[in-house]
């Protein structure tokens, strides 16, 4: 689970109190501050699952190809997952940190793409910024049979597939099921359940 | 007789391209936030799951500060905000191996070892949004009062420590400094903000911004403020000719505006600011104990910028800029005749940055800046007659070219490379490498070395300044000194907020430019053997959740001539412990300690010294404000930093127990 209840407190303490201070420090009495400070620093981090945005939608992305079947023209090995991105973005980092991540037993391969040669990709997440060439990034990847996935709701109304945003401090995710079903794509009927907007 | 330590600003400017203004984002372009969650964790959720986890913001140590090349300190809006520090270089030197020298007039910070007598700031860079601060004339960077900006339009502080001339050209020897400014998007609706306190101080505040409809979005700054300053006593002019109490000699008064307003991938920014110092402390041989020697410094920046949209992997920056310095510098003598000081500088530049991203694994970057600095006066005269007895004015300009690959040639490892080469019209070209090789091991650990030069021409003052030879001569053969730094840092991240990190370092400095006092007893700059300096600074920091934070760091440094002799104003030890906690009914305690060990000076060497700083603020109340109480120097410790030859003084003992009273209120 995520939300570790993380006791960094006192852990970080002991490794203060084990430094070496230097007179000056110690005389002005850090040590006596820091034991204090151990007293009151309160032990319990976190009571909820928390995670950094970017890292909660990477997650999502790879999660979401366990809820999607590809046609079998495309050409990806069976035991392998192929996720590419386009462009910079925290969310692109946080993808590529998932590189040889194993998903359901098949090993996640992120690789960043050129529009051009999308035909080895499962998902494509393209990164903000990139408007004024959207358009013929999507005509290029179109007949491709790609999960096309961004967190721009622009994007989404322009024909990506799946759309993530942050609303009330969680993720939501829209899926366009009719650009799904132009690229070949089925979406699983669970994914749909949990989507905040389906498109058909 | 005098001459005015005054600034130093250089030149061009390099920044970076518009992923955020965070220095550490736009110019090390490396511009991913990353997590301090462990990833793997998450992906093993169930998608419902993953539904139902809370998003916290980035982490203030953002990859973007794990993958950039250097050690970067970062202090953050909620510090900022809750401890209310009262200038630039009260905030910095919270940071590992950064300490602050006041000589009654300007605030001058060293870092790792080094700060040179007779510089103001000419060998660390100050950025605001990534805008280059230090003037044309002195090179100055300026961070106390007299700074351009206040710490309360700041939205995070960034500190980078090591040289950075791969980067950003001259300069940016031994840190940079980028203040990253609010937006209006950040206040929507403005404070207002009352503060007084000790010696008659008084200063009025006002934050204001909006973001609107059509990705408009506006920010402005104003501040003033006036101080009477206290009575000091000198005892080396407690000499039977005055009774060495200089009263009513310490007032200060500043006035600055910073306003932005950006519109797509427009921005427009403008800043002034005036501060005028009195001066107690007789320097250049004034006269003692009377009123009439003050400095006033104004500057002002005008800047245009455009952050493209990535376009087949190309994604352009640039941005157009006008600046102006003046220095006013008045000096009573007894006997007459009084003398002034003025300087002027003029400029104008751009840059254009060009980011590549289409190459897997390459995040690429190319700069051409430009600096043009069209006035770069500097007169010293006698009134009353007046008698001019320097009138100088030297143009220059700089080109610069720069490249930088970021790749990442393995999941786990990043290189970064950087070159850049500057040309200034007065000196030959010079080119400045860097290299940083950052490996990931896991998500939580990060391990750096890291290379690089860094250079500084000598600036317009202490080339061309002189005073009619009477304390200070110019050097027009003096060249431009630089550095070689190596550095290994490693950084373990723990929890959702916490870091701890340690950093050792190399510097190596060669034709080190220093002010020496010939036979005569005039002074000039000219350019030394070597210098070198190896430290260690060790950091920790964690928040908690319910509003605890802490941060701490040990630094340890040896700083040494050529011929083995210890460097001036160089302490070998330096501790650091900031805090802010909840206390009852919606209160907050903020503070720091401040621990420093003894420094040799020009004059005379001064003792070490510990300080602790204290802020209270209450929660804001709706009509009524917030109420905050802050205490500097809690045990009314006396100490002091070191002079220079422009004094005869051993060293200039500091402000005591202070206690400032602010209110804000939101609107």
């Amino acid at each position: 689970m995520v939300a570790r209840s993380t006791c960094a407190g006192p852990w970080l303490f002991e490794v203060i109190a084990e430094m070496r201070l230097p007179q000056s420090l110690l005389k002005i009495g850090a040590a006596r501050a820091l034991a204090l400070f151990t007293l009151v620093a309160p032990t319990q981090a976190y009571s909820q699952a928390q995670a950094p945005e970017p890292d909660l939608k990477a997650a999502i992305i790879s999660n979401m190809l366990l809820f999607v079947e590809w046609p079998a023209r495309n050409s990806s090995p069976a035991e392998q997952l192929t996720i590419c991105y386009q462009g910079n973005s925290p969310v692109a980092t946080a993808l590529i940190r998932l590189n040889g991540k194993t998903i359901k037993g098949k090993s996640l391969k992120v690789v960043q793409i050129n529009s051009a040669n999308a035909a080895e990709c499962q998902a494509l997440y393209l990164s903000p910024g990139n408007s004024a060439g959207l358009d013929s990034t999507l005509a290029l990847i179109g007949p491709s049979s790609v999960l096309i996935a961004a967190d721009s709701p622009e994007y989404f109304q322009r024909g990506t597939m799946l759309n993530l945003e942050l609303v009330s401090g969680r993720i939501v995710f829209d899926i366009d099921l009719r650009s799904a079903h132009k690229a070949g794509l089925q979406v699983s009927s669970k994914a749909l359940r949990l989507a905040r907007q389906v498109i058909e | 007789m005098n001459s005015t330590p005054s600034h130093p600003h250089g030149m061009r400017t390099a920044r970076c391209l518009s992923w955020g203004a965070s220095i550490v984002a736009s110019l090390f372009s490396s511009c991913v936030l990353a997590s301090t969650s462990d990833l793997a964790d998450l992906t093993d959720l169930a998608l419902e799951d993953l539904l139902r986890v809370n998003v916290v913001s980035a982490s203030r140590f953002s990859q973007s500060t794990t993958e950039a090349p250097a050690t970067v300190t970062v202090i953050g809006e909620e510090e900022l905000r809750q401890r209310e520090y009262r200038n630039l270089a009260a905030a910095l030197v919270t940071v590992p191996g950064v300490y602050s020298s006041n000589d009654r007039n300007y605030t001058s910070l060293g870092v790792r070892g080094f700060n040179r007598p007779g510089d103001y700031g000419s060998r660390i860079l100050l950025l605001t949004d990534g805008a280059r601060r230090n003037d044309p004339v002195y090179d100055q960077a300026l961070f106390g009062n007299e700074a351009p900006i206040e710490v309360d339009w700041v939205k995070r502080l960034e500190f980078v420590s090591g040289p950075a001339s791969a980067v950003y050209g001259s300069n940016a020897l031994f840190g940079t400094v980028n203040a990253v400014m609010l937006s209006g998007g950040d206040i929507n609706g403005s404070r207002v903000t009352l503060d007084g306190g000790e010696h008659n101080s008084k200063r009025l505040g006002l934050v204001a911004g909006q973001k609107l409809d059509g990705d408009k979005e506006w920010f402005l700054g104003f501040a003033a403020y006036k101080a009477d300053g206290g009575n000091l006593y000198f005892p080396e002019f407690d000499d039977g000719i005055t009774d060495g109490h200089a009263r009513g000699l310490d007032g200060e008064n500043y006035q600055k505006v910073y306003a932005k307003f950006s519109w797509g991938n427009w921005r427009l920014t403008g800043n002034f600011s005036s501060r005028k110092k009195d001066v107690p402390t007789a320097w250049y041989g004034s006269s003692f104990g009377e009123k009439g020697t003050w400095t006033r410094d104004e500057s002002r920046l005008i800047e245009l910028r455009y952050d493209g949209d990535v376009a087949r992997g190309w994604q352009p920056s640039f941005r157009v800029f006008s600046g102006n310095y003046r220095f006013d510098g008045n000096y009573q003598f007894a006997p007459p005749p009084n003398t002034k000081d003025r300087a002027a500088a003029d400029w104008v530049g751009s840059e254009l940055h060009l980011a590549y991203t289409d190459i897997p694994q390459h995040k690429l970057m190319f700069g051409v800046d430009t600096q043009w600095n069209t006035r770069v006066e500097q007169r010293y005269f006698e009134v009353e007659p007046r008698t001019v007895i320097l009138d100088t004015n030297n143009p220059s300009r700089v080109v610069s070219l720069f490249v930088q690959d970021e790749w990442r040639f393995h999941p786990d490892w990043l290189l970064n490379v950087g070159l850049r080469h500057d040309k200034n019209s007065d000196f030959a070209a010079v080119t400045s490498p860097r290299a940083a090789l950052i490996w990931q091991p896991t998500q939580r650990l990060s391990l750096k070395a890291m290379a690089g030069s860094a250079y500084r021409v000598p600036n317009a003052y202490e080339r061309f300044y002189n005073d009619g030879n009477v304390t200070q001569a110019a050097n027009l053969n003096l060249q431009p000194e630089h550095i070689a730094s190596t550095e290994l840092a490693a950084a373990y991240r723990f929890g959702q907020s916490g870091r701890i990190g340690i950093s050792l370092y190399k510097n190596q400095m060669r034709d080190l430019i220093d002010q020496t006092t010939g036979s005569s007893g005039i002074f000039s700059y000219t350019n030394q053997n070597r210098a070198h300096a190896r430290g260690i600074e060790i950091d920790a920091e964690n928040q908690w959740s319910g509003g605890y934070r802490l941060r701490g760091s040990v630094a340890v440094q040896q700083s040494k001539r050529e011929d083995g002799t210890m460097l001036v104003n160089s302490p070998r030890r330096m501790g650091k412990l900031v805090f802010g906690m909840p206390i009852a009914i919606g209160w907050t305690a903020s503070g720091e300690l401040l621990g420093v060990s003894s420094r040799r000076g020009d004059n005379g060497s001064v003792p070490g010294y510990g300080i602790v700083n204290l802020s209270f603020s209450s929660a804001p109340v709706a009509r009524l404000g917030q109420l905050a109480l802050q205490i500097s120097n809690l045990g009314d410790r006396h100490y002091s930093d070191p002079t220079t030859s422009y004094m005869i003084q051993r060293a200039v003992e500091q402000d005591g127990r202070q206690i400032h009273l602010r209110w804000t209120l939101a609107l």
